[in-house]
């Protein structure tokens, strides 16, 4: 029996701190404030998302950024079959669904992106699979170790690992305790 | 361990210092790039062609490494920083003496415009060439050139920033709620894609290193992504993450070589953990060759004795 195959790409959005225009910007906290700590960091660059992103700006801008790079053709075969299956704007992370053979230029396309709906953005994407169950997982498993990277109960290796998105390897899932 | 070895300097005179909201731009670039997994960076300061080199050794390097320091080695203790100097090279007679410059940054990097430069630098002690890839490239490179540096260990450098955001970026117009390119941004991007190819095809993908060359926090892209983005390019998975791992360890470790090694072949040092040897530039100060400790008095020396042998015979 052959099947319908697709891949699932988990993808979450990071808002890096702009320069403040003026002295009474609300964003002149952030901007001086980012890089104080490793946990300031991290809260301003997973920031909740606006609801102006939502799923439907982020096919349309995916979309456009894929035709732009890629031309019709890319519109044509990888454009017109993604879609977002997911998107959390408390997480601001979201899983897109696209057609096997040229997830590849999906990927390269977010990364080409920088700006959905007048917001400046960084979409990077620490996950690809084939079932989207197994983004989930990951998902779920990504967020608890955020949290506990936010409460400082990580050793440094497993920080790296965090960060560089590469498997250690005694990374057993059960491990992280539940919350 | 995850390398990027190009993060811009505010400044590219040695007359203007960075301004206080240039500088917190910078922290938070090098913040933002680390949790993306990078762990070494290289603030690169750039030099056109036609700046000459402070007369005072000590003001060769601009980059403030102490205030650097204090602010990162504290908070983010897995970060390690180095210095880059990039020499915008077109006409290679007119090019300064490498060798005042050559212990004071971690790496040398040129930039030829041309390709007598190009042919130039290859015979000069750096350890990045680095080409300006959003603008057509007046020349052709040639597989026996760029080979000839890769065999020498000179890698060549991907700098993806100039074609992500910034000028050449995505913007809202304002008669639509889509965000669009503008046609020179469009134009920069075609350039990059095709000065790639290039590269990979002169290089035979070998030797290539991916920097980001980010100047604010928005240009920085987690290297899987840009893994992804040159995988369409035609290079394959295993040199796409050697150009973010092992080729910019080796031009890192080429660069430090340089200040910490007598004739790139021995390092001496009392510290156990062999990686850290050579990264370790805590103690350096603004002069970074510090051979004192390399020396030994000409008296305790083989050659020293064998020569007084023969006095007395």
């Amino acid at each position: 029996m052959v099947r319908l195959k697709q891949r699932y790409i988990f993808f979450d959005i990071l808002y890096p701190p702009a320069p403040p225009e003026s002295s009474r910007d609300k964003n002149r906290d952030d901007f001086y404030g980012f890089s104080e700590s490793q946990s300031s960091a991290l809260l301003s660059l997973h920031k909740a998302s606006p609801s102006t992103i939502n799923p439907k700006t982020i096919t349309q801008t995916t979309r456009k950024v894929i035709e732009d790079h890629f031309g019709d053709v890319g519109a044509g075969t990888v454009g017109l079959s993604l879609t977002v299956k997911y998107f959390s704007n408390k997480t601001s992370s979201g899983i897109i669904r696209c057609s096997r053979q040229n997830h590849e230029m999906v990927v390269a396309a977010l990364s080409l992106m920088n700006n959905i709906q007048g917001m400046n953005v960084i979409v990077r994407c620490p996950h690809i699979s084939g079932t989207i169950r197994k983004c989930q997982d990951f998902s779920i498993r990504r967020n608890k170790k955020m949290l506990l990277l936010m409460k400082d109960k990580l050793n440094s290796a497993e920080q790296a690992a965090f960060y560089s998105n590469f498997q250690i390897e005694n990374d057993n899932p059960s491990e992280i305790p539940d919350y | 361990m995850l390398f990027d070895l190009n993060v811009s300097w505010p400044t590219t005179n040695y007359s203007a210092k960075p301004t206080q909201v240039q500088l917190q731009a910078l922290y938070n670039t090098i913040t933002t790039l680390h949790m993306l997994g990078y762990t070494h960076l290289a603030i690169n300061f750039k030099l056109e062609e036609n700046v000459k080199f402070p007369n005072n050794p000590n003001e060769i390097n601009p980059i403030d490494r102490d205030s650097l320091k204090a602010h990162f080695n504290e908070k983010f203790p897995d970060l390690k920083l180095f210095t880059r100097l990039t020499l915008v090279i077109n006409d290679p007679s007119q090019c300064q003496g490498l060798s005042k410059v050559q212990n004071k940054f971690d790496i040398i990097a040129v930039e030829p415009t041309s390709e007598k430069a190009l042919q130039a630098t290859i015979n000069l002690d750096v350890d990045i060439i680095s080409f300006n890839m959003v603008t057509r490239l007046p020349f052709f490179l040639r597989h026996k050139t760029i080979c000839n540096a890769t065999d020498k260990g000179i890698h060549f450098e991907i700098c993806y920033s100039p074609m992500i955001s910034g000028p050449a970026g995505y913007t809202i117009t304002n008669n639509s709620d889509n965000v669009s390119l503008s046609t020179s941004a469009s134009l920069a991007r075609k350039n990059f894609f095709y000065n790639v190819l290039q590269l990979i095809r002169a290089s035979r993908s070998r030797g290539l290193l991916v920097s980001s060359g980010a100047s604010h926090a928005l240009q920085a892209r987690s290297s899987m992504d840009i893994m992804c983005l040159l995988k369409t390019c035609g290079l394959d998975s295993s040199r796409a993450k050697a150009s973010f791992t092992d080729n910019p360890e080796k031009a890192l470790i080429r660069g430090r070589l340089r200040i910490k090694s007598y004739k790139q072949t021995i390092v001496m040092g009392n510290d156990n953990s062999h990686s850290d040897l050579l990264y370790n530039n805590d103690l350096e100060n603004s002069k970074k060759t510090f051979l004192e400790q390399y020396k030994r008095p000409l008296s305790s020396s083989p050659l020293h004795v064998i020569q007084k042998k023969r006095k007395l015979q």
